[in-house]
């Protein structure tokens, strides 16, 4: 009776294991937890007329080794990332100089279950058997059922998970961002065990982050088929709430504060209650403005009118007056002598 | 001219050699096919490299490019302050309502971009080739190097 129990039990755990295990997002999303590997990757990003290249040396060695090495087309310099366990650093190597960071821990199974649920829900997936690399791959379109957001196309190696190809495009087309391996080389697990940041380096640490799970001071009416995955508390008292919808990211930043200095590169979008300053970076957008004391900034891959809405939903203060402005400008001036 | 002027090709390419050096290269060029042949990759190599795209400034040196523009001398700020006072006065005199026209922050928006940069990188379905697309879409600027001051 105990052995049939057990056996049920087993194979009751192994079901979402067998699932997966035929799913090319699922393999995907695992892929580095298994297979070691080094590679050169070409990335490219298209804005508009811009056009901008990277190569990009990356070695990994799972379950948590990696290293990249990223060189910029032209004259740039280059600068390294290693990820090792919860820690990040990243330098340049002439000058030896960068930052180390801890690492956000999400990457979990249960978390990972949520995602991919979601993500069926806000995107059409489709697959078809594609060749890369001289490797079959599964080729998976990944669209939004909102035109709000970009479409993906991921190139997934069917043996190992890795996605030799990975390409968003924003709904207008416009903007694009390409990352794709030229070359690949699979190795064997553990071929960078003992691997260590180099010695020498001149690090400084980042401000910290603590979890948050109080109240959100505004609470966030978030575009469809966002769900909250995590907030945090940085070390100047501001906020990061994070949200997804299963592939796409939006993080909301609440800082006290009662007059909006609009982010560089934005513009004013007059809304009904007040005033929305609205950016863009590729596929991010940002919005920013003021609510009962706060200043909300929003940034995901959405249009700008989705981040508008959901600032006409959340609530906008009306604009400050002018000569609210010049007297926080002139409390700022003051502090500064 | 019998001796190759190889070492003057390139500047002859350029244009910029002196009017008689150029009609010596010249003369020498519609006799030999070889250094016909060198001028041509000469002009090939010049036409890739003026085609190719401007190299991205180095990383590094966006927080060092914010910081000369957060800076402004004292004398200047004391300047500005009393046109503010004045301007303040003005305005308190007519309570105008105006939408926020401050100066851009020019490091907030890398700031906020990056950072949900690293977010994304930390999904699930994001693995190594959406990370490195997703740290290098955006200027490179180490985390927390330029915190927002509002």
């Amino acid at each position: 009776m105990r052995l049939a129990l057990a056996v049920l039990l087993v194979g009751a755990l192994a079901l979402p294991t067998r699932a997966a295990a035929g799913d090319p997002l699922a393999r995907a999303s695992s892929a580095s937890r298994s297979a070691a590997y080094a590679g050169d990757q070409i990335i490219v990003t298209a804005d508009g007329g811009a056009v901008h290249v990277t190569l990009a040396r990356v070695e990994h060695d799972p379950p948590d080794w990696t290293r990249i090495e990223y060189r910029p087309f032209g004259t740039g310099a280059r600068w390294v990332v290693i990820r090792q366990g919860d820690a990040e650093i990243q330098y340049d190597p002439l000058a030896r100089t960068g930052i180390r960071t801890d690492r956000i821990p999400v990457d979990d199974d249960a978390l990972l279950a949520g995602h991919l649920a979601w993500l069926r829900e806000n995107y059409r997936v489709t697959s078809a058997p594609g060749q890369l690399l001289g490797r079959s791959t599964d080729r998976v379109v990944i669209a939004p059922r909102t035109p709000d957001r970009p479409t993906h196309r991921f190139d997934i190696d069917r043996d190992t998970g890795i996605v030799l190809r990975a390409e968003r495009r924003s709904p207008s087309g416009a903007t694009s961002e390409l990352a794709a391996f030229l070359s690949l080389e699979l190795k064997p697990r553990g071929w960078r065990r003992g691997a260590a940041a180099p010695a020498g380096l001149t690090l400084r640490a980042e401000a910290s982050r603590a979890p948050f799970s109080a109240q959100d001071p505004v609470p966030i009416s978030a575009p469809t088929g966002f769900h909250r995955v995590g907030a945090y508390r940085l070390a100047d008292g501001a906020l990061e709430i994070v949200y997804s919808d299963g592939l796409s990211t939006l993080v909301v930043y609440e800082r006290p504060g009662a007059i909006a200095q609009p982010p560089g590169g934005s513009r004013l979008a007059r809304r009904q209650g007040g005033a929305v300053w609205v950016g863009s970076a590729g596929l991010r957008t940002l919005a920013h403005w003021e609510r009962h004391g706060w200043l909300v900034t929003l940034v995901g891959d959405l249009t700008p009118d989705t981040l508008l809405a959901a600032a006409d939903r959340t609530g906008v203060d009306p604009a400050p007056r002018i000569i609210d402005r010049l007297l926080a400008w002139l409390r700022g001036l003051v502090a500064s002598l | 001219m019998n001796d190759h002027p190889a070492e003057r090709l390139s500047a002859y390419a350029d244009g910029v050699l002196a009017p008689g050096d150029a009609a010596l290269v010249a003369a020498h060029l519609a006799e030999c096919g070889p250094c016909r042949e060198i001028l041509d990759d000469l002009r090939a190599v010049r036409a890739v490299l003026r085609s190719a795209p401007a190299p991205a400034p180095h990383p590094a040196a966006l927080p060092r490019t914010l910081a000369r523009l957060g800076a402004r001398p004292r004398s200047v700020r004391r300047w500005l302050g009393l046109v503010a006072l004045a301007a303040a006065a003005l305005v308190v005199a007519l309570q105008l309502p105006l939408a926020p026209t401050g100066p851009a922050d020019l490091g907030d928006d890398a700031v906020y971009y990056q950072t949900h940069a690293r977010f994304a990188v930390s999904h699930p379905i994001a693995n190594i080739t959406l990370a490195t697309y997703l740290s290098t879409a955006l200027p490179y600027q180490p985390p927390g190097a330029t915190a927002p001051e509002r």
